[in-house]
């Protein structure tokens, strides 16, 4: 017989009551019974970080999370990113430097870059490549992507301006 | 677990989740070391001021964990408990001399990392136990711990190898007093090359022919099987390398560390 169970989600600070199957991820309910269907489900074993979403502040793969876990505990998705019709510093910045081209990985990129800047408000190169090296993206290179979110830590007033002084790293266009 | 859910191959008929219990979150220190609850995330003990201080090895195998995303959600106990012989963790656990502490709600015992998984996906815990804390001693003075992990294809995969060596030198000059070696990922659970270890004590560490030797001799004390990560002799051949690099490295940390001190 399917267990059927009503779960209290809070997403992007709104409160979801949904029925669900024990067994279901984060990502099944967020996409399919809530409809927010920004965040992606690619790889489905957490290895390529299309899923991510913040859980508690800190960034989870929702395809490889029990959604019954996750009540009780705030959830934030791409799509509550922007805030009064107007983008998040990090969308602006992507925009700007071209950090996506096709988009599938970009919610999960954008929603590990915000749980990067509210952990480290000034993060160094390798800092940025170490927190974000379980994101996969087949189209920018990464380049475009680290390039985004110094730009928004900047944009954000935080950032360090040694930064583009990095051996290597070409930093902002003029 | 939740991947093996998804593909069928675990269906349980009931989950509990024990990950909030507030007996399996302690993460303290103690003069006799730190005490870290099963549900600690390797995320927390990463990020953890007294690893990152007083453990370095333990530190470098935290942050070669899977990803950010696995790193905030997996637990130090779990990562253990699943029995999985590519993990980090248990190679430099058991370099440090930790235990694990196993609980079957009433009574506790002790058990040496090194020995908990006894084969793949097998370990010390028999039904109705849990893991509950892993104990790791306080470093004795002037030792350090080295630890590397290889990867045979790319980075995101599991390890052919990791090595963790522990040293220790006498109470004045470089000689070494004490030695642990430790391989692990493989085969089917970790091997202590102590006969291989022994060669290091009364030396310098610093004659590259002699550490050459000790990872000679490191080759016949772990039983490699073949897998997608390497063959049996591709493994041994890499575990010889990486246990002179292990050794070179933990010596010159430690060397730089007496020398400031002093």
């Amino acid at each position: 017989m399917t267990e059927w169970t009503e779960l209290e989600l809070v997403v992007n600070g709104k409160c979801h009551r949904a029925l669900v199957q024990p067994h279901w991820t984060l990502v099944k309910v967020l996409r399919e019974v809530l409809g927010y269907t920004g965040t992606k489900e690619v790889c489905g074993m957490g290895v390529c970080g299309a899923c991510t979403v913040l859980v508690d502040g800190k960034p989870i793969s929702s395809c490889i999370e029990l959604a019954t876990r996750t009540t009780g505990r705030t959830i934030e998705t791409v799509e509550g990113l922007a805030s009064g019709g107007s983008l998040h510093p990090l969308q602006k910045a992507f925009l700007e430097k071209g950090g996506f081209q096709c988009g599938f990985c970009t919610p999960g990129v954008l929603m590990s870059a915000k749980a990067l800047l509210n952990e480290n408000e000034s993060p160094s190169l390798d800092e940025i490549k170490e927190y974000m090296g379980g994101s996969q993206c087949r189209c920018t290179g990464y380049l475009q992507i680290i390039e985004a979110i110094i730009h928004a830590s900047k944009s954000m007033g935080k950032h360090r301006s040694a930064l583009t002084a990095d051996a290597g790293f070409k930093g902002d266009s003029p | 677990m939740v991947i093996l859910m998804k593909q069928g191959v675990l269906a349980p008929d009931y989950l509990v989740d024990i990950q909030r219990n507030p007996e399996l979150v302690n993460l303290k220190y103690s003069p006799k070391g730190v005490v870290v609850g099963a549900s600690v995330t390797h995320r927390e003990l990463e990020q953890w001021s007294g690893i990152k201080q007083r453990y370095v090895a333990l530190a470098t195998a935290l942050r070669k964990v899977g990803n950010i995303r696995i790193r905030s959600v997996g637990t130090i106990g779990g990562n253990l408990a699943y029995g999985e012989p590519q993990c980090n963790l248990p190679t430099v656990l058991a370099a440090l001399d930790s235990t694990a502490v196993i609980s079957n709600g009433s009574e506790e015992r002790v058990v040496p990392v090194l020995h908990f998984t006894k084969d793949i996906f097998d370990t010390e815990l028999k039904p109705g136990e849990l893991l509950k804390e892993i104990r790791i001693p306080e470093m004795p003075p002037r030792s350090d711990c080295e630890f590397i992990k290889f990867c045979s294809r790319t980075a995101e995969e599991k390890p052919a190898a990791t090595v963790a060596c522990w040293i220790q030198l006498e109470e004045e000059g470089l000689m070494c007093k004490a030695a642990r070696l430790v391989v692990g990922a493989v085969g089917s659970r970790l091997f202590d090359c102590n006969t291989a270890a022994k060669h290091l004590l009364n030396t310098q560490l610093d004659d590259e022919s002699e550490l050459r030797e000790v990872g000679e001799k490191a080759k016949n004390e772990i039983d490699p099987i073949d897998d997608l990560y390497g063959t049996t002799s591709y493994k041994r051949e890499v575990c010889g390398e990486l246990i002179v690099r292990a050794i070179i490295e933990a010596k010159e940390r430690l060397i730089r560390k007496v020398v400031d001190h002093d």
